[in-house]
């Protein structure tokens, strides 16, 4: 919970106060869960019993939410997901109030967020998500901490006979051939996490072309990589033009002289995207991007 | 660290705005749009709240919202009534398919944040 955000304080100081719950069961088997402690510090949005007098409200997907410039996470909320998925937060000019309390149900300091929220929105008139989802439908790209969700559904469900089907589409068929062992698929996933990118059906694998090049594809050091490269093998090296198309911006040139002016140009701008196809991608200039957090 | 989404005390009673509502200071000329179920005791709730906090609040059923109908307002609040009764689930909200070209800032309430629109990152989990 990122209590030092602007719907905490302006333009009505809210005044949370936090009060100890106990951590929900199912959090343990999710990447962030394992380390929690017995008791977490919560503040109450609203009262009434969920599902008699409160409807349940709705968390989304934390992972990858905030990998481009106009999204933020704010906050979690106790869940029957994970530790992590997201009650509050915002992307451009779409906001998720998650907690479904009408005003009478939410605390005082739940409508003075409210409020806050509403308020804060209003910067972000005009705007609209800096990018689509292919196909303009729901997503089906994952963030690639989801390899670690799916080794944590292993633990859970790993000794549930009728789970394995589900379970072993989850993967890459090289991790599951000698069956679902969730610590070789979890250790697998850690010591390749930069590495990782959708293959075959989706499932997140490791990149053997990005191995090669010895760096992670979202951060900046691969685009300094690429440029080294490009200039000490030329474009037309196999595994510079295969990494340029997989990761790069269509706009970036090929040339390395013209890749190395054009990446010094856009620098500040760039951002990695897993969410949106696993690649780079231009941000506005800074006047544009005004408000974003 | 977390909020609750869930909780076992209490209804409160009141739906007025916070006692230190006037501090909104210039955001208490907004104009807000409602955009929910207007027939129940929940949109009325949400409307008298707001009404006691900005200028001026209107209300259209969800099934209206549209970048047409949002234009005239500074943010629209989205919601629908109540979907978890006694019995059973029954998530009965208006298909409503709010674009990519939708540009005014917007509040989704619970489930609508998951209903109305399909191309931002917030959605179902």
């Amino acid at each position: 919970m990122r209590l030092q955000h602007p719907i905490f304080h302006s333009p009505l100081e809210a005044q949370v106060e936090l009060t100890e719950v106990e951590t929900p069961s199912n959090y343990a088997s999710w990447p962030e869960g394992a380390a929690l402690p017995a008791k977490l510090p919560a503040w109450r949005v609203q009262n009434g019993e969920v599902g008699k007098e409160v409807d349940y409200g709705l968390v989304s997907s934390p992972y990858g939410f905030e990998d481009t410039p106009d999204a933020e996470w704010i906050s979690s909320g106790v869940n029957s997901k994970g530790p992590t998925a997201m009650a509050l937060g915002r992307q451009a000019n779409w906001f998720l109030w998650g907690f479904a309390g009408d005003p009478t149900q939410m605390t005082e300091s739940g409508r003075r967020v409210f409020l806050n929220t509403i308020v804060y929105m209003k910067q972000f008139d005009g705007q609209t998500p800096l990018l689509k989802p292919e196909g303009n439908r729901d997503f089906t790209i994952r963030a690639r901490d989801w390899a670690l969700v799916y080794a944590g559904f292993v633990k859970e469900l790993g000794a549930d006979a009728g789970a394995q089907e589900f379970l072993r589409s989850r993967f890459p068929a090289h991790l599951v051939a000698d069956g679902i062992d969730a610590g070789r698929i979890e250790a697998y996933y850690r010591e390749n996490f930069e590495m990782l990118y959708p293959g075959e059906n989706g499932l997140l694998d490791v990149d053997a072309d990005l191995k090669a090049l010895g760096v992670s594809n979202r951060k900046p050091e691969f685009l300094d990589r690429m440029a080294a490269r490009m200039q000490e093998m030329g474009a037309s090296d196999p595994l510079v033009m295969t990494l340029a198309d997989r990761y790069l911006p269509e706009e970036a040139p090929r040339d390395p002289a013209r890749f190395a002016a054009w990446l010094a140009q856009n620098r500040d701008r760039l951002f990695f995207s897993d969410v949106y196809g696993y690649r780079w991608f231009v941000g506005p200039r800074a006047a544009a991007a005004a408000g974003t957090r | 660290m977390l909020v609750t989404l869930a909780s076992t005390l209490v209804l409160a009673a009141s739906v007025q705005a916070p006692a230190a509502a006037e501090g909104l200071g210039a955001a208490k000329d907004f104009v807000i749009l409602y955009a929910g179920d207007p027939a129940t005791e929940r949109a009325k709730a949400f409307t008298q709240f707001l009404q006691s906090s900005f200028r001026k609040v209107d209300t259209i059923e969800l099934k209206d919202l549209s970048q047409q109908s949002a234009a005239p307002y500074d943010v629209v609040v989205a919601d629908w009534h109540r979907m978890y009764g006694e019995e059973e689930m029954q998530i009965d909200i208006p298909h409503v398919e709010l674009d990519p070209g939708f540009s005014k800032p917007i509040v989704m309430i619970g489930a609508v944040g998951g209903s109305i629109q399909h191309h931002t990152k917030i959605g179902w989990l």
